[in-house]
């Protein structure tokens, strides 16, 4: 199991080897399994990366592996897998001399043919020849990939977007062998700014925001952009695609223009937009259409395109973005200030349970969810309804991970400053939520 | 997917670091920086030598010599080094290896070892060059003369390199290694300095210096201050 312990760092991967990142004050322990980091290289995803592989010292803080730190141990990063943002390959004559060079350090038998194997995993295998200088950046992480996926027996992979800038076809080969690791006992890390592939992959899912764990999500990234219920949420926006046979007037299919005039007078949609096709071209339209609940918006959808007389050919969601993702954060984060300061008591007081925290399942149109988070929320929120609101704890992500808890606060500087404002306001002088109060 | 891992003993992994990084630092060198320094410290060598002949054959080789050795050796070498570490710590050149379980001490063993005999090379190459090209009537018997340079000039490379890449561990991008070039430059052959850095050291050798040390205890001293060099480069890459 790694183990970070209050663990601060930055990365070197600006312009002139500026920090582009950083890490301040991560604790976590993971063990085997899936789990995805989710957050952008500002937000620190390359410096944590950097730290568990061991490419440089914490500033501050451990990282450990059974009490081996990666950056002091060569035994323990011969057993340490990564795809690094920038591939730093050994130098060699060519491509399949380098991963050749990249075994050898890692004392993997096998030479050139074990080399060309690793590359042809991957798809890879036309680059063996290619001198390194003559690589693109997505070629050169192909080669990378293709190390860092043919390790035996990894103890940890880390892997910085390993469906990005990355040559080669073989996203489902990548997507396969990081199971495969996973489910072989491997703690694999998956540092990646798309909520996308962190709830596709992770068995939990992990935000990093601003250089710390804020927050998490189990697996299928649930809960990831679902707000905080108390009043002042702004509600989900969910977003769904559809795409239309081509409009055939001999057939009697409507346009997708049809669709989209039907789906813009209904309650249940925000916003409402159509592509179609020029005339003569046989490709399907597109109906993307969003609103506060994903059902309700398939249901319109399906009505509209059942009463225009539309042809549906796919319907899928349209992922959350790391900014849907943030601002489901950031309304998590005030609604624990708020909290606290009807509570007249100190932010991280309001951020904190005690372990072992108990989770309550959740009902809802969907499967059965069990998050404290949101349930603490909603039990508040009910509560405050009824002119009375519970003690307790509000937002603390809290994980089983590998077997063992742990917990990552939601605490950050601007919420101790707005506890700190907080504490200075009578309790008695009302439980308006921010937005209606104001802030002096 | 392969074989598992099988366990390797701390002698082999050094070994293996060493090797590796010998052998990724000679990729580096090989390389056009590589070639261009070489062909332009051997062409500036022999035009050096050239020249002093032209001015007057009275002490030619001599004069080759102190160009050769005060600029051509130092500047070369610091450009051989600099393509093999290339435009970062030594500390970072190493990490392409030791991301995969190399020793980083050893692999910095391994850089600095290939620079050093690239260097070492190159140099002795440039000063038999040298004195070749200023070679005339007055002076020394040339084969001796270019025997006993050639090593004292394939000595202080191996031993410039050994410091530039303890510089080259300080600093942001390795810079340290320039304050080594310069400190060399200005102070290397000055008082008790002289005792330690390779110019003064090499001076003396050639005898052409004002330390007092016999030829065999200035040898030895420029070894000796080169593997400490070189030494201490690699404890500072950690492992």
């Amino acid at each position: 199991m790694i183990v970070a312990r209050e663990v601060a760092g930055a990365d070197a991967a600006g312009a002139h080897g500026a920090p582009r990142g950083a890490v301040v004050g991560v604790s976590l322990a993971l063990g085997p399994g899936l789990h995805a980091v989710l957050g952008a290289p500002e937000d620190g995803t390359i410096a944590l990366g950097e730290l568990l592989a061991g490419r440089r010292p914490p500033a501050r803080g451990t990282v450990r592996w059974e009490g081996r730190a990666p950056h002091h141990d060569p035994a323990l990063r011969r057993r340490i897998a990564h795809l690094a943002h920038i591939p730093d390959l050994p130098d060699a004559r060519d491509a399949e001399r380098s991963v050749m060079a990249a075994l050898a350090a890692r004392g993997t038998p096998g030479g050139a043919p074990a080399a060309r194997a690793a590359l042809e995993a991957v798809g890879a295998l036309p680059l063996a020849r290619r001198r390194l200088p003559t690589l693109t950046h997505g070629e050169a992480r192909a080669i990378d990939a293709a190390i860092a996926l043919a390790h035996p027996d990894p103890l940890l992979v880390v892997a910085h977007e390993p469906f990005l800038d990355r040559a080669g076809p073989s996203e489902a080969a990548v997507e396969s062998r990081l199971r495969q690791l996973a489910a072989g006992g491997a703690c694999v890390v998956l540092l990646t700014s798309s909520p996308r592939d962190a709830s596709r992959l992770g068995d939990d899912v992990l935000v990093l925001e601003r250089g710390m764990i804020v927050r998490g999500a189990s697996a299928g990234g649930s809960g990831l952009v679902d707000p905080p219920a108390w009043p002042g949420a702004t509600p989900l926006r969910a977003e769904l695609v559809a795409q239309l046979a081509p409009p055939d007037v001999r057939l009697g299919r409507a346009s997708a223009r049809a669709v989209g005039r039907l789906l813009a007078d209904r309650e249940a949609t925000w916003s409402v937009s159509w592509n179609e096709p020029p005339p003569g071209v046989e490709m399907p339209a597109t109906v993307r259409v969003a609103g506060p609940d994903e059902a309700a918006c398939a249901l319109a959808l399906l009505e509209a395109i059942g009463a225009a007389g539309a042809e549906l050919v796919a319907l899928a969601p349209v992922p959350a973005t790391l900014h849907e993702v943030r601002t489901a954060t950031e309304q998590l984060r005030i609604a624990s200030a708020w909290y606290a300061r009807m509570h007249a008591m100190p932010a991280p007081q309001a951020l904190v349970i005690p372990h072992p925290a108990p989770a309550i399942p959740v009902e809802g149109p969907g499967p059965t969810r069990e998050t404290s988070v949101d349930a603490a929320i909603e039990a508040a929120t009910a509560d405050h309804a009824g002119g009375q609101l519970a003690e307790g704890p509000l937002a603390v992500a809290q994980h089983e991970l590998g077997g063992t808890a742990i917990d990552e606060r939601g605490a950050t500087r601007q919420d101790a400053a707005l506890a700190a404002d907080a504490t200075s306001v009578d309790p008695a002088a009302g439980a308006a939520p921010p937005s209606e109060r104001g802030r002096s | 997917m392969t074989a598992p891992l099988a366990p390797v003993s701390p002698a082999e992994l050094a070994r293996t670091g060493v090797a590796l990084g010998a052998r990724a630092a000679v990729v580096r060198l090989a390389g056009r920086t590589g070639v261009a320094v070489g062909v332009a410290a051997i062409g500036l060598a022999a035009v050096a030598g050239g020249l002093q002949r032209e001015a007057t054959t009275a002490q030619a080789v001599d004069r080759a010599l102190v160009a050769i050795f005060d600029l051509v050796i130092p500047l070369a070498t610091f450009a051989l080094v600099s393509a093999a570490i290339g435009r970062q710590r030594l500390q970072d050149a190493v990490w392409p290896l030791a991301r995969f379980g190399a020793d980083r001490r050893a692999v910095a063993l391994g850089v600095i070892a290939a620079s050093a005999g690239v260097s070492a090379a190159i140099a002795a190459i440039a000063t038999v060059l040298g004195i070749v090209a200023a070679h005339g009537p007055t002076s020394p018997p040339l084969l001796l003369d270019a025997v006993t340079s050639a090593w004292i000039a394939a000595l202080t490379a191996a031993a410039y390199a050994a410091w530039l890449s303890l510089g080259a561990t300080f600093l942001r991008f390795g810079a340290g290694r320039l304050a080594v070039l310069i400190a060399d430059f200005f102070l290397g052959a000055v008082g008790l300095v002289a005792w330690v850095m390779p110019r003064g050291l090499a001076l003396n050798l050639l005898g052409l210096a004002a330390t007092e040390l016999p030829q065999r205890g200035a040898s030895a001293a420029l070894v000796v201050t080169a593997l400490a060099a070189a030494a201490l480069a690699a404890l500072r890459c950690g492992r």
